[in-house]
């Protein structure tokens, strides 16, 4: 099976002023796969996570190929780009309320991701908008689509990024950090909801998290990020039940029960 | 031995809410205790936190702190509650003020309450830092300069200048990465010890009091719904708001 | 790495030369009895050294008085920025403290304060200084300061309040209070220093609304009064002459719009300086 995603030999510096913030990063994820990257803050996952959808600041040198779909994201010309960003690979981010527009209804913010890949007509646009609030688990979506962010729980917010993400039913979600903002009770609802949305669309994953908890109740196999370097990649019981590096290990660590050895 | 904090009550209102933040709560916490307040956010708790503490004022209700009524308490016994319980919020971002060196931020309560004058202010500041694990040297830099970790003990330096007996833990380690919390919590368990503190540990979160609680009460709307010994309520949840807190815990399949 | 405020604005270019040029003009009001060719008040010779046009010696030319315009220029300077600088300082120490005091007492001293602001701010400020100096006649340059000063320090109260309201509500202000810091020492260590850079750009934009508003007080006569120089009255002393001697009309209007554009431009780059700053931390 070829690779949906495949990372080669990536690089990104940070200006020379210090160690590079991603060095020779590869990894693959096929289709339906879902894959977590594990990192403490500073690893370099953010960083990582964006450059997936070309969306590095530009002042950034890069090197290597992030090749999806057989394109280049790194290289690809912006319209092209931008036509497969929110159509075939999606983003949510960590903090709902800043990636969401407070001036908008959210409704309407769903919406035009549709109008943005070609759909004309703006009032299929929103009954597809309220349609995928509603499967995104927004109660009441039909009149919850009329507010703002700001009118919104936390939770909901984030159920509204997901809705947009999800709305053109994308080969590759790439999520960064997307509970570590909720409440735990609200996380657990979103991760069932993202697991659920997952497994009917059998679309492919990458989840990126500071917690191996979020991260091994969701992903078959988990990348653990260090300094920049991918330090371990292997399924997700492997990981749990013998972390090799010591990076690994503290992360494990850090959410093992007491009186559970390894 | 009479408890250390009781709180009899306690009603804390916004006037332009319709609900009460705090409904009625009542509670002791013991001399040398870790108490766990947790619930999800909208249930009271920081506003609770911040009413034993006289930051914002209860409508009503009681709070005793070693025998002494907190909310009768004015002029040079207010400045000496404050000095005997102190606060450490969320965010460390927010919490230490941005245009003050560390070491002027962490000698502010000293200054205060003329604990010390300036060279064995400086030495107890240096002391400060190196107890929570940075260097005395990092005094002279600004917060912006500290990962959110090194921020947050920056925070805890600033509390423990003034020598207090009882700390409020308001969600302190919540914005912190797994690991950098592991060592915060940590560093908390060690200074409990070496201190003899009293800690009130409030969270979101279960799973994070489950190592450090002796007892949790669990708030929902406003009110105490569950108060239990840690062991009790993690292997007996009575409550559904408990029940639905620790179903929150994500299971990794070990 | 991350500047404050301050250090952005002092590494910014156009705020440097904006700075430099309203710093040489005070220098310049200050030095004027010393650097001045000429006594400003001085008639020669009104016939043969009238309306002389600008000259090696007479750069700025002569009034129709004989007058030299730079000595007037110079000396206007004085009389003419010292009253907008006096009036600054009184309109933004006022407002400051004001303000500040309203946030802090909140309660009946916030009521009075804000109400006594809404009320204010609808008036048109150069209509009342002029119906004021219009009953009580012409003014002496200190109680101009004052009524300039007491009429403009409604917009620095109302930034300095909204401002010392949200930091107020900062944990790191309730963190200090949790220390025992009384008010004083929270508005002394924390939210004065919190708001200084909204406090200097109110500042800025209160320089650049006196210069213009002193000359036009001057200029319709109600402000500084002849034989004492100002830029409104030098620019007074012209108009008769504007088709015959430009030289009497260009240069105090360059001189007042040089000032004034200079104060815009240092308010508007630390305000660029201050979002800067928000984004770093």
């Amino acid at each position: 099976m070829t690779a949906l995603l495949s990372v080669e030999r990536l690089h990104i510096g940070s200006g020379g002023r210090s160690a590079p913030i991603l060095d020779d990063v590869s990894f693959a994820v096929s289709d339906g796969e879902t894959v977590g990257v594990l990192g403490a803050s500073g690893s370099g996952k953010t960083s990582l996570a964006l450059s997936l959808l070309g969306l590095l600041p530009q002042s950034l040198e890069t090197r290597g190929r992030v090749v999806f779909d057989g394109y280049n994201m790194l290289e690809r010309a912006a319209g092209a780009r931008r036509n497969l960003r929110g159509r075939r690979i999606s983003m949510v981010f960590q903090e709902p309320l800043t990636a969401l527009n407070p001036r908008q209804r959210v409704g309407a913010q769903v919406a035009e991701v549709a109008r943005a890949h070609g759909e004309r007509d703006a009032q299929k646009a929103m009954r597809g908008a309220v349609d995928m609030l509603h499967r995104a688990g927004l109660t009441d979506a039909g009149t919850r689509a009329l507010r703002y962010p700001h009118e919104l729980s936390g939770g909901e917010r984030q159920r509204v990024l997901l809705a947009m993400a999800l709305l053109l039913d994308p080969a590759l979600l790439v999520a960064d950090e997307p509970t570590s903002a909720l409440d735990v009770t609200v996380q657990a609802q979103v991760l069932q909801l993202l697991r659920t949305l997952q497994r009917e669309r059998g679309m492919a994953m990458l989840l990126v998290s500071h917690d191996l908890g979020v991260i091994a109740t969701t992903c078959s196999r988990t990348m653990v990020l260090h300094d920049g370097r991918v330090v371990e990649d292997t399924a997700t019981p492997q990981l749990l039940a013998a972390p090799e590096h010591p990076q690994a290990r503290a992360l494990v660590d850090a959410v093992r029960p007491a009186g559970r050895g390894a | 031995m009479t408890a250390l904090l009781e709180v009899r009550d306690l009603v804390v209102e916004y006037p332009a809410a319709a609900a009460r933040a705090v409904d009625g709560v009542s509670f002791d916490i013991e001399r040398g205790e870790t108490f766990a307040l947790v619930g999800e956010s909208g249930s009271g708790k920081t506003s609770l936190g911040r009413a034993i503490l006289r930051l914002v004022a209860p409508a009503a209700g009681r709070v005793h702190f070693d025998g002494a009524d907190v909310l009768a308490l004015t002029g040079d016994a207010l400045r000496q509650f404050r000095r005997r319980a102190q606060v450490v919020f969320q965010d460390p971002k927010a919490s230490l003020d941005p245009r003050m060196r560390v070491g002027d931020i962490v000698r502010e309560g000293i200054d205060i309450h003329a604990l010390l004058q300036r060279p064995s202010g400086d030495l107890r500041v240096a002391h400060l830092l190196e107890e929570v694990g940075l260097s005395a040297s990092d005094a002279s830099r600004f917060p912006h300069e500290f990962s959110g970790g090194e921020r947050q003990r920056i925070a805890i330096a600033r509390a423990l200048a003034v020598e207090p007996e009882f700390l409020v833990l308001d969600e302190a380690v919540s914005a912190l990465d797994v690991l950098v919390r592991q060592q915060v919590l940590d560093l908390l368990a060690e200074l409990q010890a070496r201190r003899a503190l009293t800690y009130l540990f409030i969270a979101h979160d279960l799973a994070v009091v489950e190592r450090i609680a002796t007892r949790v009460a669990v708030m929902h709307q406003g009110r105490i719904v569950e108060c239990a010994p840690t062991h009790q309520l993690f292997s007996a949840p009575a409550s559904p708001a408990a029940q639905a807190l620790l179903a929150a815990i994500p299971r990794i399949p070990w | 790495m991350a500047a404050n405020t301050w250090q952005r604005l002092l590494a910014d270019r156009p705020a440097r030369i904006a700075g430099g040029v309203l710093s040489a003009a005070a220098i310049a009001a200050v030095l004027a009895p010393w650097i001045s060719p000429y006594d400003p008040t001085l008639q020669p010779d009104p016939v043969a050294l009238r309306l002389v046009a600008p000259s090696w010696h007479h750069l700025f030319g002569t009034d129709p008085f004989s007058r030299d315009v730079l000595s007037r220029i110079l000396h206007g300077a004085r009389v003419s920025l010292g009253v907008a600088a006096g009036a600054m300082l009184l309109s933004v120490t006022l407002g400051a403290a004001l303000g500040a005091l309203a946030a802090v007492m909140g309660g009946w001293v916030d009521s009075i304060v804000s109400g006594l602001v809404d009320v204010l701010i609808a008036m048109p400020r150069l209509l009342v200084v002029i119906a004021l100096v219009a009953t009580f006649g012409a003014l002496s340059p200190w109680w101009l300061i004052v009524l300039i000063g007491g009429s403009g320090w409604l917009t620095t109260a109302r930034i300095v309040r909204a401002e010392f309201r949200d930091h107020l509500q900062r944990e790191y202000v309730l963190a200090a209070r949790a220390l025992g810091a009384s008010r004083w020492r929270l508005v002394w260590r924390h939210l004065l220093p919190a708001v200084a850079p909204q406090v200097a750009v109110a500042a800025a934009l209160a320089l650049a609304a006196v210069i213009p508003l002193e000359a036009a007080l001057s200029f319709v006569g109600l402000g500084i009064q002849p034989p004492l120089p100002s830029w409104g009255n030098i620019l007074l002393d012209g108009t008769d002459y504007l088709t015959s001697a430009w030289w009497l009309v260009v240069f105090p209007i360059a001189a007042v719009t040089l000032t004034v554009g200079s104060a815009l431009v240092l308010a508007d780059r630390l305000r660029t300086a201050i979002a800067g700053e928000e984004r770093a931390r």
